[in-house]
């Protein structure tokens, strides 16, 4: 479904990704660990082409997406949901899932996936009419996630959703991400929480400093000694 | 349903007041705050400070006389082609900001540039523009009323329905674009560019639209403002003017599409009411806007509607 093929971006002098190669199949859960400026977040934006890439190719649907543009590729169905948990703060609840129905033809029919999403996530109904920016962190993460879904997307891009939650949220989150995948929704996972990357995909990539280090399925990759040592703290 | 009730009893005011005076200053005031509707969609709600508005305001008055004198045109059509102008001139400008996705202060400053540009070419042009000395209108517009066809546009009390119903058409046309998705991608633009690219909106897109759509007001009002004062002058384009306008909306209030008309109507009023020397007066209108932006940040408009609603509780 999306595919790097050697991709390798910079910043400015900086090499961030080098000769990087991902692979997310149709319906299919992917993670990609890595600690703090490995190039997580730049494998996801340069995804959506908010980066763009120096060298290299990125397939999407089996369409060759290199060279279009951030919003032709949402409408494509590439959705992302940025880290930080960002939200329209001055807008309510309602209007900012609205605006991520924004490049959908029905755009005007969302309400079916306005209630999709608050049976997912309760809390976000009770709010519904609340601003953004006077809600918590845990509540704003829903809220984005909330708001990638209303997209109607075929390949979501989570980056980072647990980072400053609280354990218990992060449980939550997790779960939300599990329950997206049992209904076949493919996700490619950003995150540095190693424990719920891998709770929550088949399989995943470890990234370093923009190489990839480590892949393979979850469960072999939970008994490497890198990981363990170096993420699950054991 | 304010604002219907505010434009019929605009509309039936004549009726009763019949001051030339009174209904002169309305006449600017309705003018100038058409000029700031526009300039808010910019500012207000895209989040955009442009200072060309001047330039686009002045620029039209000056194309829609020209065009008339030089191509023989109609004051009407003056302003269509005076209009086409400054969309042209809106799209290269907005093209090079937003290009290079300048913003803030450094989209100001650039428009400010362009604007100042336009104002020296206007001053320096002695043989089509007459330089500072500005032109002399005498012809007025015609306009079609039913049952008197064709007749000049001209006394106190036509320019003041005319006006009148200009801003309303322009009140009308930013509600629409403001209640509509493109509305909508003006204010995620404002409140948060970056998720809103995010998002899949091309924002350059929405900008440019703004920019434009403000812009053309603007043009629209330039021709109207010149031919209703009979004269137009490089001062047209000058930062004091785009300044003016900040002005009002600021007073006015930025979150609602007519607020600005308010601030419009209270900063051109001001001046006839308290008589002051001139330098007396700015200082008083400095500090009418320091106190405006200090004590009620939400205008006058906001103000009052937060009042409103504290009372509803």
């Amino acid at each position: 479904m999306l595919e790097f093929e050697r991709v390798n971006v910079h910043y400015g002098k900086n090499h961030v990704l080098k000769d990087l190669s991902v692979r997310v199949g149709e319906g299919e859960v992917v993670s990609l660990i890595g600690s703090n400026a490995a190039g997580k977040t730049t494998t996801l934006r340069t995804a959506l082409g908010l980066k763009s890439s120096t060298s290299g190719s990125l397939r999407f649907a089996g369409e060759d997406i290199t060279r279009l543009a951030t919003h032709q590729r949402v409408n494509r169905g590439l959705v992302l949901v940025p880290e930080g948990r960002q939200a329209f703060v001055k807008f309510t609840v309602i209007e900012n899932l609205l605006m991520g129905a924004y490049h959908r033809a029905d755009r005007d029919q969302a309400q079916k996936e306005i209630d999709i999403v608050f049976d997912m996530f309760p809390r976000l109904r009770e709010r519904r009419a609340q601003k953004a920016g006077s809600m918590s962190g845990g509540e704003q993460q829903m809220l984005a996630i909330a708001r990638g879904l209303m997209a109607k997307p075929k390949c979501l891009l989570l980056d980072e959703p647990t980072l400053g939650l609280a354990p218990i949220i992060v449980e939550e989150i997790a779960h939300t991400v599990r329950r997206l995948a049992a209904a076949g929704m493919t996700i490619l996972l950003a995150e540095q929480n190693a424990a719920v990357a891998l709770a929550c995909a088949a399989r995943a990539y470890v990234l370093e400093s923009g190489n990839i280090s480590l892949q393979g399925e979850s469960d072999e990759l939970r008994k490497t000694d890198a990981i363990k040592s170096l993420y699950l703290g054991n | 349903m304010r604002l219907v009730l505010a434009a019929a009893a605009f509309a039936l005011l004549p009726l009763v007041v019949k001051s030339d005076f009174i209904l002169t200053i309305l006449v600017f005031s309705f003018l100038l705050g058409m000029l700031a509707v526009g300039f808010n969609l910019i500012f207000g709600y895209t989040g955009q400070l442009s200072m060309f508005h001047a330039a686009a305001f002045g620029i039209s008055a000056y194309a829609t006389y020209l065009s008339m004198t030089h191509w023989g045109t109609s004051f009407w059509t003056g302003m269509l082609i005076a209009s086409a102008l400054v969309l042209a001139l809106s799209v290269i400008v907005g093209t090079i900001c937003f290009r290079f996705r300048l913003k803030e202060f450094y989209f100001a400053v650039v428009t400010l540039a362009f604007s100042e540009m336009a104002r020296l070419v206007v001053l320096n042009w002695n043989g089509v523009t007459n330089g500072t000395l500005g032109i002399i209108l005498q012809e007025k517009p015609n306009i079609w009323l039913p049952g008197q066809g064709l007749v000049k546009l001209e006394g106190t009390l036509m320019w003041y329905y005319v006006s009148l119903v200009a801003l309303a058409l322009t009140v009308i046309v930013c509600l629409r674009l403001v209640n509509s998705w493109m509305g909508r991608c003006f204010a995620a633009i404002r409140l948060n560019d970056e998720l809103g690219d995010t998002l899949g909106i091309n924002v350059f897109r929405y900008k440019l639209a703004a920019f434009v759509v403000g812009n053309i007001i603007a043009a629209i009002t330039g021709g109207l403002y010149a031919f209703y004062l009979g004269s137009i002058e490089p001062g047209f384009l000058s930062i004091d003017q785009s300044l003016a306008i900040v002005a009002m909306v600021l007073l006015g209030g930025r979150g609602a599409v007519a607020a600005p008309v308010i601030g419009a109507l209270v900063l051109t009023a001001l001046p006839h009411m308290i008589h002051l020397g001139a330098e007396l007066r700015s200082i008083v209108y400095g500090a009418i806007l320091i106190l405006t932006i200090l004590l009620m940040p939400q205008g006058i408009y906001g103000t009052l509607a937060l009042l409103g609603r504290r009372r509803a509780v």
